[in-house]
C-alpha cells in the first residue's frame, strides 16, 4: 500500500519532467524480463535525443516521442534494446538478459565491487540458485566440485557438523587450514562450537540459512586475500546474504521434503555365526597341534574348548544363539530431511527490504541425531538524503542438534557399536524390553546404545543474534566514506545427560553436565573510497580501510551426579560430586589497509594492497602485508577488438604476502593451569611459552580469463605458486624435557604448494526453447616441505612432515604378504634396501611412501538442460592422486582372537583371513597369542588406500510452471518443483576401501557417522 | 542533518581510539613464576596430582609392576593393557610412551621450584614451609627418577651399556637434549636427591605439611631410600640409615589382621600408611583408575592367573585371601578386592598408597637377612617377617629365613600394588609362564632378558638426539 503514494510521485515526477511537443505522442508500455516478470529502473533514451526515462516498480513506463524515432532500453544485467516507434501507443518490451555483463560485477574484499574488466582479482562466485541445491544445512558443502581450487572435507555426516574446507590445498602445519569466513562484511569466528571434543562438532556457520545467501565468493589469490593479510593466508570465502530488489513486493515460500541414508554401506561386521567361527579359528590356531601347544588334537574338540573358553560364547549357545545386527538397530534408515522457507523482497528508489524466515529440521543416519534451525533475516536499506544511506540487518537463529559421541571408541559411539558390538548379545529381551544390567553387561563392554540414545541426552543448543550495520556518505561525488558495524553474539548450550541404568552414568547413578558458552564479537571497520581520473584514461580508485576486531569467550560448566531421580535430569537433581568451572579468553585483531585500484582505459589494470595488522595472539603484534597485480585486457587491444568472436582475454599476474595466525590464544606465554590436589590448588605447565610470528606465505599467480563466441564459451586458466615461510611448527620437544604437552611452537621451514585450476563452461546448444550447458573446473595441486630442520620433523603413528617430502606424507612400514605357509603377515624391513621380509613387526622399518592424504587432481562436471519449462542438472565431483588410511583398525579389522571374542571384526576379515596352507589370504590367520597376528592391525601400507573416487554430487530434475498459465489461474507468479538427489553415485577406486572416500583432510578414517545419500522434492511458489 | 553527521564523527573517533587495546586478558591461568610459599605449594601439588594420573602411579605404574609378572594378566575386555601383558612392548606401544612422558612430567614442577630456590631470589613466606617443601621437591625428582630407572634403565638386561635414563635438573634448561647416564650415576643422583630431601625435610619438621601423609614426608625420604637401597642390593647404605628406619617401624604399627580391609576401605591415610596420593569421589581418575581396571563393569581387564593362591602359598585363613581381599566373581574370575576398593564409594576414589609400613618392615628385613645382621635391638630378619605374618593370620617363619622367603611374603603381602615385576627384576629371577591357555599370557622371561628393560618410546627417540634406544628394540 506504501506503493501507492511513490506511484503517484513517479508519475508526477514523469509528468513535470517531460514537456511535450506538438509533433509528439505518448507512448507507455511495460518492460519485463524474459519471464515475464516486469523490470523496475530501465532507463529508456530516446536515441539521439536528451528526453528520457526509467521504468516504475511495476515495469511501466510513459514518455513522449516521434513516430520513427528509436528508443533505447537498457538496465544493468540485460542486453540493451533499441525499438523504432511506429503506429503502436503501446509497448511491451522484453529484454534479454546479458549473462555476460551479469558476471561482470565481482565482490572483492572490504565489500568492493569492481567489475572484472577493472579488476585483477581471481576470484570464483556461486550464486544462490547453485548453492540452494545442496541437501545440507551449512552452506559451505554446496561448494564442492563447484569452484576450482576447493575442496570439501566430511569429518561427520551429522547435519550441522563442521566439514572441512581447504582452498588450494594446506598451506600450514599448525596453524588453521580453514579460510577466513566474512559475512556481510564482518569477519566470522568459524572454529566449532559444540560443546564437547568427543561429541560430533557444530559448526557456526550452520545457523546461517542458505536460502538468505545471495552468493558465496571464494578469494584465491595473493591480490584478492592479501587485504585480510594476517588472515588470508588459507583464501577467503565472502558470504553475501539477500538484499531487497527493486518491484512491488514478492513472496516466495519454499519447501523442502526429503530422505537420507549412507552414501557407502561401510566395512561390515560379521554376524553371530561368523563370529563363532572365528572365534574357534583362533583357538585352533593358538590351542591346536600345528601352531598351538598343542592343548587339542582334533577339530572334533574345538567346539566344546571354545565354550569352556569363552565365557561369551557358552552364554551365547545357553540362549540358543541370538544374534544382533547392531547396525540395523543403530541406524536411523530414511532420515528425515524437512525444510520450509518464506521470504518477502520489495523495494523502490529509496528504499528495499527484504525478510525470511526458515525452518529446518534434519535427522542424521543414526538414531537419536538431529539439527533443528529456526531463523530469521531482516534487511533493510534506505537512502536517507543524496549523500547518505543505510543498510541495517539484523538476523537471530536458534539451532538445536542432538549429537553423539563420536570418532573415538566409545562404547557409547553408534559408529563404534556398528563395529565392536557382538553380534552374540542381545539389545532387547524376548518381550522387547531392553536388555541392561549385568545379563547384557557381563557379555560384552559395549553398551546398549539403542537405551542410551532413549534415555540420555546430548546437546547442543545455540541461540545467535546478530546485526551489521552499514552507513554510506558521499563526502564529494567521488568520495565515500563507509562505516560498518558488525556485532554478533552467540550462546551455545550443551547438554550431558547420563542415565544411571547403563553405560557411563552407572558409577555415578546418573549425572548431568552443563555448560554454557558466551561468544560476543564485534567489528568495526571505517573505510574512505575515492575514485578519480587523471586525464581521460587513467582511472583510479584508491581505499583506505581501518578495522578492528574483538572477539571474547566466556565459558561456565557445572556436573553433578547422584540423581534423585530418572525423571530429574538437570542439576538440580543431583546429590552428588558438584564441581564447576569457567574460563574466559579474549583476542583482539586490527587493521589498517591501503588499496589501489588502476586502469588504462580498461585496457591495462593494477591493484596493489598494503596493510598493517596487528594481533593479541601473538608477544609480537604487528606485522606488515602487501600485494601486486598486473592485468592485460587483450580484447581491449585493437588487435583483438575486430575478432567478433572474442569477447575476453584477459592476462592477469598477481604477487603478494598473506599471514597465518590461527593459533590458540595467549600460547605466546609460559603458562600454568591450575587443577586440585586434595582441595588446594594445583599447578600444572600447560605453555612452554613461545616467541612465534606470523607465518607468511608468499603468493605468485597467473591466470587469463576467456569468452568466445557470445560468451557461450568462457572460463580461466591460471596457475599457483604459494611459499609458506616462517611455518608454525609445533616442534616436539624430548619426552624428557619433562613439558607434559611435549611441542612447543615455532617459526621454521618452508613448504611450496603449486597448482593449476581449470574452468570452463560453454552453452552448446541456446536456443529459446532448448539449452544445453556443460561446466566443469580441474585442479591440479601438489605440495612439497622444501625447509625443516630434522629435529622438527613431526612424525605421528603414520604420517610425517619433514624436508623434501609432502606434507604429512603416509610414512608407514610397508606391508609384504600373509605367508601362505602359516597365516603370519609379513613386512619388508627396509624395501628401500632389499626385499626382504620378516614377521617381526618391529623389524620393519618405516619408510616414506610418496603420497599424502591431499588430492594431487579434482574438479566437478556439471550440466544443465533447459527444455521449454524443464529442467535437468547433474554435477560430478572426482579426486584421486591422494591416499586415505584405515584407523582403529585393532577395533575394526583385528584377527586376534580376545579382540574378536569380546568385541567382534570385519566380515573382510572373516572371508579374508587364512585358513590352511597354500591359502593367498589377505588377512592374517585368526589367533590369541601370537604376536605377529597381532601386529597385523598395527600400522603399515597394508591399510593404506587410494583415495580416488568420482561421485555424483546431486541431480535434479525440475519443471517450472508455464508463465501464462499461471496467469490464468492468477495470485503465483512461478511454481517451480524440483526433485533432486546427492551422493547417490559413487565410485571407488581402490575396491578394498570399504570406507566412504570422503575422510576429512587428515586422510584417515575414523568412528564417525559416514556421509549421507540423500533424495529430496522442493516446491517453490511465488507470489 | 549537520549535527547529526558531527556527532557520527565523533562516534567513529571514538571508535578508533578506543579500539587500540590489543593487550590479551589471561584470566585462567597463572605464569610460571615462584614468587611465594604458597606458590610452591601449589606447583608441589600440581605434581601430585600428575603423579597420582593414570599414566602413572594411577594406574599404569602398578600395573607395569604386576602385568609382566606371576600375578597377574589382561583378559582384554576392555582391549587394555593386553600388549603388556603379553609382554610385547615396542617403542610405540601407547601405554610405554604415557609412562616415561607422565613420569618425566612429574619432574617439571620440583625442578622449576628447586631452581628458583638456588638461584637465591627471595621467596616470601615461613621458613620451615619453605624447607619442607623444598625438602618434598628433592624427593619427588629422586622417587621419579628411580621410577624411570625401574622401567627403562639397563641393570638387569644381560645386553646393553648398563644405560640409565636421562636425569634431569633444570625445566626449560639452554639443552633439552640430555643424554642416558649410566646406572651407576642415577643412583648416586637418586641419593644425592634423597640426601637433600632428608636435610631439608628434616629442616621444615615443624612445618604443617610434615603432618600430612597426602605430601612427601621425611618418613616418605626413609622409605624411598629403603626401596631404592634393595633395588640395588645396596643394604650398606640402608643399614646406615638403621636408626632411622628402626625407628619408623617403632611409631608405625603394622596394620593388625582385623583392620586390613578397614585400612584398605577407609579414604584418610591410615596408621600404617607413609605417603598416599590423594583422590576422592569428586576428584580421581574415574574409569582410567585403577579400581576400574581390577574390578569395573565394563572394564575388569586385569585378573589373576587362576593358580595365584596356591602358587603364592597362601596358608587358609590368611586374611590377605579372605572374601573382602580376594574373590571368584560369577563369571569365575579371581580377582582382587580389597585393595583400592572404593568402599561405599563411586568406584576410583580411593587414595593411591606409594609407601606403607609394611614394605618398610620387608626391606629392613631382606637387608638384614642378605647381610646377616640384626637390629639395633638384636632382631634378626625372620622376626620382622613375622611382624607381618603375625598381623595376617599366617604362621611365623622360622629363625633361618632366606630370600625366597623374603620373596614369598613380599608377593603376598604386596600383592597387586606393582611389586612382583621389580623383586624378579632385581633379584635375577625368570618370569614365568604361568598359565599358557590364558588370553595374553607372555611366554617364560629368563633373568637377564632384554624386556626386563621397557622400549624407550619412539617420539624420546625422534626428539632427543643424545639418547639411545634399549637392545632388540
Amino acid at each position: 500500500m506504501k506503493a501507492v503514494p511513490i506511484f503517484i510521485f513517479f508519475l508526477l515526477f514523469l509528468v513535470s519532467t517531460t514537456f511535450v511537443g506538438a509533433q509528439e505522442k505518448t507512448i507507455s508500455g511495460v518492460v519485463t524480463d524474459q519471464n515475464s516478470v516486469p523490470l523496475p529502473g530501465v532507463s529508456i533514451q530516446v536515441k539521439g535525443g536528451a528526453e528520457g526515462t526509467t521504468t516504475d516498480f511495476n515495469g511501466n513506463f510513459s514518455l513522449q516521442a516521434q513516430v520513427g524515432a528509436v528508443l533505447n532500453f537498457s538496465s544493468l544485467g540485460f542486453k540493451t534494446q533499441e525499438i523504432t516507434i511506429g503506429e503502436d501507443d503501446t509497448l511491451t518490451v522484453m529484454l534479454q538478459e546479458d549473462t555476460q555483463a551479469l558476471e561482470e560485477v565481482i565482490v572483492t574484499a572490504f565489500g568492493r565491487k569492481l567489475t572484472r574488466n577493472e579488476s585483477t582479482s581471481n576470484v570464483v562466485s556461486v550464486g544462490d540458485e547453485e548453492l540452494q541445491k545442496s541437501s545440507f544445512v551449512n552452506p559451505q558443502e554446496g561448494l564442492q566440485g563447484k569452484v576450482s581450487g576447493l575442496t570439501v572435507g566430511s569429518v561427520s555426516g551429522v547435519p550441522g557438523s563442521a566439514p572441512e574446507i581447504r582452498i588450494r590445498g594446506s598451506n600450514s602445519v599448525t596453524a588453521s587450514n580453514a579460510p577466513l569466513y566474512v559475512l556481510d562484511g564482518v569477519p566470522l569466528n568459524s572454529d566449532d562450537i559444540s560443546g564437547s571434543s568427543s561429541t560430533t562438532s557444530l559448526d557456526p556457520l550452520s545457523v546461517i540459512n542458505i536460502d538468505d545467501i545471495e552468493n558465496i565468493t571464494v578469494l584465491k589469490d595473493a591480490s584478492a586475500v592479501a587485504p585480510y593479510g594476517a588472515e588470508g593466508s588459507n583464501g577467503v570465502i565472502l558470504i553475501t546474504t539477500k538484499s531487497g530488489k527493486l518491484g512491488k513486493p514478492r513472496y516466495t515460500l519454499s519447501y523442502k521434503l526429503g530422505f537420507q541414508n549412507r552414501a557407502i554401506r561401510g566395512l561390515r561386521a560379521m554376524n553371530s555365526e561368523q563370529k563363532m567361527e572365528a572365534v574357534e579359528e583362533a583357538y585352533w590356531n593358538s590351542f591346536g597341534p600345528e601352531f598351538g601347544n598343542g592343548q587339542m588334537t582334533s577339530r572334533d574338540e574345538l567346539h566344546d574348548f571354545a565354550l569352556d573358553h569363552s565365557v561369551f560364547m557358552a552364554e551365547w549357545e545357553r540362549q540358543g544363539r541370538p544374534y544382533t545386527d547392531w547396525y540395523e538397530d543403530l541406524r536411523n534408515k530414511n532420515a528425515l530431511l524437512h525444510q520450509a522457507n518464506f521470504s518477502v523482497s520489495q523495494g523502490d528508489e529509496k528504499s528495499k527490504f527484504y525478510a525470511s524466515l526458515g525452518y529446518n529440521k534434519t535427522e542424521a543416519t543414526y538414531i537419536g541425531t538431529k539439527f533443528h534451525r529456526l531463523n530469521g533475516l531482516v534487511k533493510y536499506s534506505r537512502q536517507m538524503s543524496e549523500k547518505l544511506d543505510i543498510d541495517i540487518s539484523a538476523t537471530a537463529s536458534n539451532v538445536d542438534q542432538d549429537i553423539i559421541l563420536e570418532n573415538s571408541a566409545y562404547f557409547d559411539n553408534p559408529n563404534n557399536g556398528e563395529a565392536m558390538g557382538s553380534p552374540w548379545v542381545s539389545l532387547y529381551n524376548e518381550d522387547g524390553s531392553f536388555n541392561i544390567g549385568p545379563s547384557f553387561g557381563d557379555f560384552t563392554s559395549m553398551y546398549n546404545i539403542p537405551y542410551n540414545v532413549k534415555h540420555n541426552t546430548r546437546n547442543n543448543n545455540v541461540v545467535y543474534v546478530s546485526t551489521n550495520d552499514i552507513l554510506n556518505y558521499k563526502l564529494s561525488k567521488n568520495l565515500i566514506f563507509r562505516s560498518v558495524l558488525g556485532l554478533d553474539y552467540m550462546v551455545r548450550y550443551y547438554k550431558t545427560y547420563r542415565n544411571p541404568n547403563e553405560g557411563d552414568g552407572v558409577n555415578p547413578n546418573g549425572d548431568d553436565s552443563e555448560s554454557a558458552m558466551r561468544r560476543y564479537h564485534y567489528t568495526t571497520q571505517n573505510s574512505l573510497d575515492y575514485s578519480f581520473k587523471i586525464g581521460e584514461e587513467n582511472n583510479f580508485r584508491v581505499t583506505a580501510v581501518q578495522e578492528f576486531s574483538k572477539y571474547k569467550s566466556n565459558f561456565l560448566t557445572g556436573y553433578g551426579s547422584n540423581m534423585a531421580s530418572e525423571d530429574l535430569t538437570n542439576l538440580s537433581g543431583a546429590s552428588a560430586n558438584y564441581t564447576a568451572n569457567s574460563t574466559f579468553s579474549d583476542r583482539m585483531s586490527m587493521r589498517f589497509v591501503g588499496l589501489l585500484n588502476y586502469n588504462f582505459n580498461q585496457k591495462y589494470l593494477m591493484d596493489a594492497s598494503y596493510s598493517y595488522q596487528g594481533d593479541s595472539r601473538f608477544s609480537s603484534r604487528w606485522d606488515s602485508f602487501y600485494s601486486v597485480g598486473l592485468g592485460w585486457n587483450l580484447h581491449k587491444e585493437p588487435f583483438f577488438e575486430n575478432i567478433d568472436k572474442i569477447e575476453t582475454l584477459r592476462l592477469k599476474l598477481g604477487y603478494g604476502i598473506t599471514g597465518n595466525a590461527a593459533i590458540g590464544r595467549n600460547q605466546y606465554q609460559a603458562l600454568t593451569s591450575i587443577s586440585r590436589y586434595r582441595d588446594q590448588p594445583a599447578a600444572t605447565v600447560t605453555g612452554y611459552g613461545t616467541d612465534a610470528k606470523w607465518e607468511k606465505s608468499r603468493r605468485m599467480d597467473l591466470s587469463l580469463d576467456y569468452s568466445f563466441f557470445n560468451g557461450r564459451l568462457k572460463g580461466s586458466i591460471g596457475g599457483y605458486y604459494n611459499t609458506t615461510t616462517d611455518m608454525l611448527f609445533q616442534v616436539p620437544l624430548p619426552m624428557s624435557s619433562t613439558f607434559l604437552d611435549g611441542t612447543v611452537l615455532r617459526n621454521l621451514g618452508e613448504m611450496d604448494n603449486k597448482g593449476f585450476e581449470f574452468d570452463i563452461s560453454a552453452d552448446i546448444i541456446s536456443t529459446p526453447d532448448f539449452n544445453w550447458n556443460i561446466s566443469g573446473n580441474v585442479s591440479l595441486m601438489s605440495n612439497k616441505v622444501t625447509k625443516l630442520p630434522e629435529e622438527a620433523n613431526i612424525i605421528s603413528a603414520s604420517r610425517i612432515v619433514s624436508q623434501g617430502h609432502k606434507v604429512y606424507e603416509w610414512y608407514l612400514p610397508e606391508f609384504a604378504r600373509i605367508n601362505p605357509d602359516n597365516g603370519l603377515p609379513e613386512w619388508y624391513i627396509d624395501r628401500t634396501v632389499n626385499d626382504e621380509t620378516t614377521n617381526d613387526y618391529t623389524q620393519a622399518q618405516r619408510n616414506y611412501i610418496g603420497k599424502n592424504a591431499l588430492p594431487t587432481y579434482y574438479g566437478g562436471l556439471s550440466m544443465r538442460f533447459d527444455y521449454k519449462h524443464l529442467f535437468l542438472d547433474a554435477s560430478l565431483f572426482f579426486q584421486g592422486g591422494n591416499r586415505i588410511f584405515e584407523q582403529w583398525l585393532t577395533y575394526r579389522q583385528s584377527t586376534i582372537g580376545s579382540n574378536v571374542n569380546s568385541f567382534n571384526t570385519s566380515v573382510d576379515a572373516f572371508e579374508g583371513a587364512w585358513r590352511e596352507p597354500g591359502d593367498q589370504a589377505t588377512y592374517a590367520r585368526f589367533d590369541f597369542n601370537n604376536s605377529s597376528v597381532s601386529n597385523f592391525v598395527q600400522n603399515s601400507t597394508r591399510w593404506l588406500h587410494n583415495g580416488a573416487y568420482m561421485r555424483l554430487r546431486d541431480i535434479g530434475i525440475g519443471y517450472s510452471f508455464d508463465q501464462k498459465m499461471l496467469e490464468s489461474i492468477g495470485f503465483f507468479s512461478g511454481i517451480d518443483i524440483v526433485v533432486r538427489g546427492t551422493n547417490l553415485w559413487t565410485w571407488v577406486k581402490d575396491k578394498t576401501l570399504k570406507y566412504d572416500p570422503e575422510v576429512g583432510n587428515s586422510g584417515l578414517t575414523t568412528l564417525a557417522t559416514p556421509p549421507i545419500k540423500s533424495v529430496t522434492m522442493q516446491i517453490n511458489l511465488k507470489f | 542533518m549537520k549535527s547529526t553527521l558531527i556527532r557520527f564523527f565523533f562516534l567513529m573517533v571514538f571508535v578508533l581510539v578506543s579500539s587500540c587495546e590489543m593487550e590479551p586478558t589471561l584470566a585462567d591461568q597463572l605464569d610460571t613464576q615462584i614468587k611465594s610459599d604458597k606458590n610452591i605449594r601449589s606447583f608441589l601439588d600440581g605434581t601430585y596430582r600428575q603423579m597420582v594420573n593414570f599414566r602413572y602411579y594411577g594406574r599404569n605404574m602398578i600395573l607395569a609392576g604386576e602385568l609382566r609378572s606371576d600375578n597377574t594378566y589382561s583378559n582384554g575386555n576392555s582391549g587394555r593393557m593386553t600388549v603388556m601383558s603379553r609382554m610385547q612392548l615396542t617403542p610405540t606401544t601407547g601405554d610405554v610412551g604415557d609412562l616415561f612422558n607422565q613420569i618425566y612430567g612429574t619432574v617439571a614442577n620440583p625442578n622449576i621450584i628447586i631452581q628458583e630456590y638456588l638461584s637465591g631470589n627471595e621467596i616470601e613466606g615461613e621458613q620451615n614451609n619453605i624447607e619442607h617443601m623444598i625438602g618434598e621437591a628433592y624427593g619427588i625428582r629422586a622417587q621419579s627418577h628411580f621410577d624411570l630407572l625401574r622401567l627403562f634403565g639397563q641393570q638387569y638386561i644381560d645386553e646393553g651399556e648398563n644405560l640409565g635414563v636421562s636425569y634431569i635438573t633444570e625445566f626449560k634448561g639452554d639443552d633439552v637434549q640430555i643424554p642416558r647416564g649410566t646406572v651407576e650415576e642415577n643412583k648416586s643422583q637418586i641419593y644425592a636427591d634423597i640426601t637433600a630431601a632428608i636435610d631439608h625435610l628434616k629442616e621444615g619438621q615443624s612445618s604443617q605439611y610434615s603432618q600430612d601423609k597426602t605430601n612427601f614426608t621425611l618418613d616418605a625420604a626413609y622409605a624411598l631410600l629403603t626401596r631404592v637401597a634393595v633395588y640395588f642390593k645396596d643394604y650398606a647404605t640402608l643399614l646406615a640409615y638403621k636408626d632411622e628406619v628402626e625407628d619408623l617401624i617403632a611409631r608405625l604399627p603394622v596394620t593388625e589382621a582385623s583392620e586390613l580391609v578397614e585400612y584398605w576401605a577407609q579414604s584418610t591415610p591410615g596408621k600404617a600408611s607413609i605417603f598416599e596420593l590423594s583422590q576422592s569421589e569428586s576428584d580421581n581418575q574415574n574409569i582410567d583408575g585403577i579400581s576400574y581396571i581390577y574390578r569395573g563393569n565394563n572394564y575388569g581387564d586385569v585378573q589373576a592367573y587362576d593358580s595365584l593362591i596356591q602358587d603364592a602359598e597362601f596358608e587358609p585363613g590368611d586374611i590377605r585371601i579372605s572374601e573382602e581381599m580376594m574373590q571368584i566373581d560369577d563369571r569365575g574370575i579371581l580377582r582382587n578386592m580389597g585393595k583400592y576398593p572404593s568402599e561405599g564409594q563411586q568406584l576410583g576414589s580411593d587414595n593411591i598408597i606409594v609407601y606403607r609400613i609394611e614394605e618398610v618392615v620387608l626391606n629392613y628385613a631382606e637387608a638384614l637377612e642378605e647381610t646377616g645382621q640384626q637390629s639395633n635391638t638384636g632382631k634378626s630378619a625372620s622376626d620382622y617377617l613375622n611382624m607381618i605374618t603375625s598381623h595376617r593370620n599366617a604362621s611365623p617363619y622360622t629363625s633361618s629365613v632366606d630370600m625366597d622367603d623374603i620373596l614369598k611374603e613380599r608377593r603376598k603381602e604386596l600383592l597387586f600394588e606393582g611389586f612382583r615385576f621389580f623383586d624378579l627384576q632385581r633379584t635375577g629371577r625368570d618370569i614365568p609362564n604361568v598359565d599358557p591357555s590364558t588370553v595374553n599370557n607372555h611366554e617364560l622371561v629368563p633373568a637377564g632378558d632384554y624386556r626386563f628393560a621397557m622400549p624407550i618410546p619412539r617420539r624420546e627417540i625422534e626428539a632427543n638426539k643424545q639418547t639411545k634406544q634399549n637392545p632388540h628394540y
